[in-house]
């Protein structure tokens, strides 16, 4: 076994000897959906609240008796008939994008459903006060989420849940940094030979994208940690010193050069292949790339 | 091969995968042609394939992540379990839920001890002297039970608001039963004290309401509905001991891998007690508090009974060779 990065991802091996990652959702994420599924039944608790309310000034006490069977369906249903038919997914869960999976990674069943959320009763220990399952510190859940690897709470850990992403990565087709007007290093300048690997220009990339997420001293303080070790590895001759001035803008430049010579071998991001060819592509190319 | 080739080649092949998957995630709109089923599982492989590739060239996380999701959707999709048929609801009542009652039986001869011999010895000891309950039984609580079954038997207590005591008594029952269950993970501890508890509460009560006289009505209220309140509380108890024993004895298996065998077969059991207390609350809700004279009620009484001991001592068995 490799050493493993210490991170938030679940790796998981399909029957195909494919692996998969799901990124977990952690208890901050997890407490807000909490928080959304817990206001919108109380919200429809007020409304049935009202409605049967009303009916029993009516009719007597019978509606009253379909008012408690609101309340509990909604305090011991509402979760688990949500994750069981919805993909593993309540309103609140919806919202805030994750949902329930088994730790296979294959969907949740009636039955895991129903055991998850049902030992939800242990996992809001102690409680406050005689408020019902649903009403509690939660304790016992977040002790224990903390303390396994999936984030899992005790009804996790005995239905074989985990709660993880959603997410739908679209398949990006250019480097997002290559539309600003940044210009190519001088080849003149560059020791032949030496060619980033993709994922070095991904991280760049990445890099780029997130500049409006962190202060630009932290981006350009990530940014020389690449700088140098790039510029050795490329023999380039950094007259300016560029490099450690403006380490981001290097790290750009790096980028344009050698995306762009990409770009001129046909970047293949436009060309299709024929649907008839794509049974024969596939197989011929798949089986070995 | 470059990653602009590979992308070039491969790219048709993950856009029909993924044209057939938005298909099969929607399959109330359009069924699949068997075609379209073994072109699903070719194209699945071969994304699988080229995740694989691409994870082992380094040819970047975004390219990585879509594929990983294409996979991630295809894997939920293969691998669904089916989905339930309400034909399954009845067969489990019918068969399943006994039978698993049967082979946990230990389980559920300990948690109904539990739940009776403090009951039992609360319920004597109140009897014999009513001022007793003032230790368990909070003043508000005992004036009202006096209350309830003083009357003629015609005014059950109740008042006759069947319905709205349905939904009671199911809020009420159901909710103890699962939690009976729920707090069996803290090693069976909280199983424990929910079935000691309930069960000198309620043994006090019947003992209290025996003590200042009103045996007959009180015990010709209870008994129908008790068959299947009773015995329900016990096996969501036997529920709740099964994951405790399965977390404090867990044999030659880790106690996570344990805990998740056993988790299956205590929900289910869980899940069988709610069944049995919703029956209960129908009865406790609209015949225990009907006008009937208590000779015919404690006959109903007794019929329920010896009905959830067959139903749970025999239901579902196999028959005998011919």
């Amino acid at each position: 076994m490799p050493l493993q990065a210490i991170d938030t991802l679940a790796r998981i091996e399909t029957p195909e000897s494919a692996w998969l990652t799901f990124r977990l959702a952690g208890p901050w994420t997890r407490m807000v959906a909490y928080g959304f599924d817990f206001l919108l039944r109380l919200l429809v608790l007020a409304a049935i609240g009202l409605v049967f309310g009303f009916l029993a000034g009516l009719f007597g006490a019978a509606p009253l008796g379909l008012l408690l069977l609101g309340f509990f369906a909604l305090e011991w249903g509402y979760a688990w008939f949500f994750e069981a038919f919805w993909d593993g997914k309540t309103p609140g869960k919806h919202v805030m994008q994750i949902r329930v999976v088994k730790t296979s990674g294959s969907p949740i069943g009636f039955y895991d459903a129903m055991l998850r959320n049902l030992l939800r009763a242990a996992d809001v220990l102690p409680p406050i006060g005689v408020l019902g399952p649903s009403v509690g510190t939660y304790g016992v859940g977040l002790g224990v989420m903390l303390a396994t690897r999936r984030f899992q709470r005790l009804g996790d850990l005995v239905a074989g849940t985990m709660v993880v992403h959603v997410e739908r990565p679209e398949l990006r087709t250019s480097f997002a940094a290559l539309r600003g007007n940044i210009k190519p290093l001088e080849r003149a300048r560059l020791a032949a030979g030496y060619r980033p690997p993709e994922r070095v220009l991904e991280l760049i990339d990445r890099l780029y994208r997130r500049r409006r997420e962190m202060h630009p001293r932290r981006a350009a303080e990530i940014a020389a940690l690449l700088a140098p070790r790039l510029r050795e590895r490329l023999g380039y001759e950094d007259l300016e010193g560029l490099h450690t001035r403006s380490p981001a803008l290097f790290l750009l430049r790096v980028l344009r050069t050698f995306a762009a010579e990409d770009e001129a071998g046909g970047d293949g991001w436009t060309r299709t292949v024929p649907v008839s060819g794509r049974r024969r592509a596939a197989s011929r190319e798949g089986s070995r790339p | 091969m470059t990653r602009a080739r590979f992308l070039a080649v491969r790219r048709p092949a993950w856009e029909a995968f993924e044209e057939l998957l938005e298909r099969v995630e929607q399959r109330r709109t359009s069924r699949l042609s068997g075609r379209d089923v073994s072109e699903f599982a070719r194209l699945y492989r071969a994304v699988c394939y080229d995740l694989a590739t691409v994870r082992s060239r380094e040819w970047g996380r975004g390219l990585e992540d879509h594929l990983n999701d294409l996979v991630r959707r295809g894997h939920s999709s293969l691998y669904r379990s089916p989905p339930g048929r309400p034909q399954e609801v009845v067969r489990f009542f019918a068969e399943g839920f006994p039978r698993l009652l049967r082979s946990n039986r230990a389980y559920f001869w300990v948690a109904a001890a539990l739940f009776l011999v403090p009951g039992l010895i609360a319920a004597l000891v109140v009897a014999g002297d009513p001022e007793k309950a003032a230790r368990i039984l909070p003043g508000v609580v005992r004036e009202m039970f006096r209350e309830m079954y003083s009357g003629s038997p015609e005014a059950g207590p109740g008042g006759g608001a069947g319905a709205a005591m349905t939904g009671f008594y199911v809020y009420n029952n159901v909710g103890i039963a699962f939690r009976c269950f729920a707090t069996g993970i803290l090693f069976g501890a909280g199983t424990v004290v929910l079935l000691i508890y309930n069960s000198i509460y309620i043994g006090a009560a019947a003992g209290y309401v025996a003590g200042v006289g009103h045996g007959e009505r009180f015990f010709s209220f209870v008994i129908a509905h008790g068959a299947f309140e009773l015995t329900a509380i016990a096996v969501s108890g036997a529920a709740g001991l099964v994951l405790g024993h399965a977390l404090v004895h867990p044999g030659a298996r880790s106690r996570l891998e344990s805990l998740r065998r056993r988790g299956l077969v205590a929900v289910q059991l869980a899940g069988g007690a709610g069944g049995m207390l919703a029956v209960a609350a129908l009865i406790e809700a609209f015949w225990s508090p009907c006008g009937a004279p208590s000779g015919l009620k404690f006959a109903v009484g007794a019929l329920l009974w010896i009905a959830v001991i067959a139903y749970l001592g025999w239901a579902g068995r196999e028959r005998s060779a011919r």
